[in-house]
């Protein structure tokens, strides 16, 4: 006997899935900080958002249209900031129909932050009931939240925003006032409050000025925390400082929580010696054969003439060696500051000897610590700085 | 300015929102604005107001009564099939209830 197979050669199911929000509550609100106000404010009226989704079978099986009752394992999943949870049951915030009519039914029952939409991503399973082949239903709908803000506050701070600082020549300490305005005038004092916070380079993470008693040595928030100032010859190599401001048009800015969304602005100061040239006088080529010691001095200049006080940064070191008619010179280091006295006994009779200047950055003050990182301090609780 | 409104059960009922919106404590709805597109447009929402017995409600207001903080007594609406006759409706369910109440124990 002579046997075939034959089978039925079904065209494959074609799926959509559209959303579309269910009743008059847009899926689009707006937030206005004045009046710290949602509109439409999802946690008193929410919004709905219903998926349709429908198949269209070329064979004529099955009847076209709607299929959102045959839904099963239907699940919807939150996505905020590159963040994806999946919306449990018990999520207050949400109510999702997993049966029936309206199956994938969602209820949003929370407000959006501004600029930074939700996304919700849909994902349903449906059985094809011609081949039970699984279909995979997925899609997305985006929940925004605009600016609705009359006046934005901006802050501004005077002072760049990067300021390098030269501790040759400029001053120490550097004052930094901000300025919260709403359009273009000045927010009213009692509606506006300055928060000042310095990046600890340890913990990674910004501390309030003032937090951390002993090791905010460098900064100091005015009485009404409108300036800061910074010691620049105590900061170290660098230091960044945040300002953000916390405002309230009901005049209790103090109640406001600080968020990305907060005025926010980083400014940082830089240690960073500039270009200089040294050189010393002060000893003749030719040494009176009974001298036991000479005393050079240097001189450090840029190009604005001489350092003035060159050994608050700089640390002039002194080398000696005894010359020699061919091969390298050994250098000792003999002598430290811009005015030593460097013995003559590494003067050889018949080849002398090579003195040889070098100035070096003796660094940035910083709080002197111990192996385990604590930091040491006086009888009075000052602490100790070092180069 | 965006309003939500305040309503009974009776419109909550009559425009199938009693599962989309939220009940507040005393059992009324606060329901959207656009809601009340259904009875006409927002330029007489006061004329609607009037005839489902509703009252139009602030952001704050609207979460004071949600919150239960502050709650409001809904005037009586003009139009007949929004009225809710509060005390009688309640005694009747609840002599009803304990008659049902009685029966069972007595079968029992």
């Amino acid at each position: 006997m002579k046997k075939k197979r034959f089978d039925f050669n079904f065209r494959p199911l074609r799926i959509n899935v559209s959303f579309s929000v269910d009743g008059s509550v847009p899926d689009r609100q707006t937030y206005d900080a004045d009046s710290n106000e949602y509109t439409p404010d999802y946690t008193v009226t929410p919004a709905i958002i219903q998926p349709n989704v429908s198949r269209m079978d070329k064979d004529e099986i099955l009847l076209p249209g709607r299929i959102n009752q045959y839904l099963t394992n239907v699940r919807w999943y939150e996505i905020v900031g590159g963040v994806k949870t999946l919306i449990a049951s018990n999520n207050a915030s949400y109510e999702i129909t997993t049966s029936g009519d309206n199956a994938g039914r969602i209820k949003v029952k929370k407000n959006a932050a501004q600029s930074i939409p939700i996304t919700l991503q849909f994902y349903g399973e449906y059985i094809d009931t011609r081949t039970n082949q699984l279909h995979i239903i997925q899609g997305t709908n985006q929940i925004f939240c605009d600016n609705s803000t009359a006046y934005m506050p901006v802050l501004s701070l005077n002072a760049a925003d990067t300021t390098i600082y030269n501790p040759l020549s400029d001053a120490d300490t550097q004052t930094v006032t901000a300025s919260l305005k709403l359009g273009t005038d000045e927010c009213p004092t009692d509606k506006r409050l300055f928060v000042w916070e310095k990046w600890n380079p340890n913990d990674l993470v910004w501390a309030v000025v003032g937090a951390e008693t002993t090791l905010d040595y460098d900064v100091t928030v005015s009485t009404d925390g409108v300036s800061c100032t910074v010691n620049r010859s105590l900061m170290g190599a660098d230091l960044y400082l945040r300002c953000r401001a916390k405002y309230d048009i009901n005049g209790n800015p103090g109640s406001v929580a600080l968020g990305d969304a907060s005025p926010c602005k980083v400014i940082s100061f830089v240690r960073r010696l500039p270009k200089f040239e040294f050189d010393y006088f002060g000893v003749p080529t030719n040494i009176p054969a009974d001298l036991m010691a000479v005393a050079p001095f240097a001189k450090i200049w840029n190009a604005n003439g001489d350092l003035p006080i060159p050994e608050r940064e700089l640390l002039a070191l002194w080398y000696i060696a005894t010359n020699q008619a061919s091969g390298s010179l050994s250098y000792n280091l003999v002598a430290q500051g811009m005015n030593p006295t460097i013995p003559t006994a590494a003067l050889s009779q018949i080849y002398g000897a090579v003195i040889g200047l070098d100035v070096i950055d003796i660094g940035p003050v910083a709080a002197m610590e111990d192996g385990n990182g604590v930091v040491f301090e006086d009888g009075d609780g000052n602490v100790l700085l070092i180069h | 300015m965006a309003r939500y409104i305040k309503a009974n059960q009776k419109v909550a009922a009559y425009l199938h929102l009693e599962n989309d919106r939220n009940m507040v404590k005393d059992g009324n709805y606060l329901l959207w604005q656009g809601d009340m597109l259904a009875f006409g447009p927002l330029t007489q929402l006061s004329e609607t107001l009037e005839q489902i017995g509703g009252i139009a409600l602030l952001a704050h207001e609207a979460r004071e009564e949600q919150e239960g903080v502050v709650i409001r007594e809904l005037p009586t609406a003009t139009d007949e099939r929004f009225v809710v006759e509060v005390t009688g409706e309640t005694d009747t369910a609840e002599s009803a209830t304990t008659e049902e109440a009685t029966n069972t124990e007595k079968e029992a």
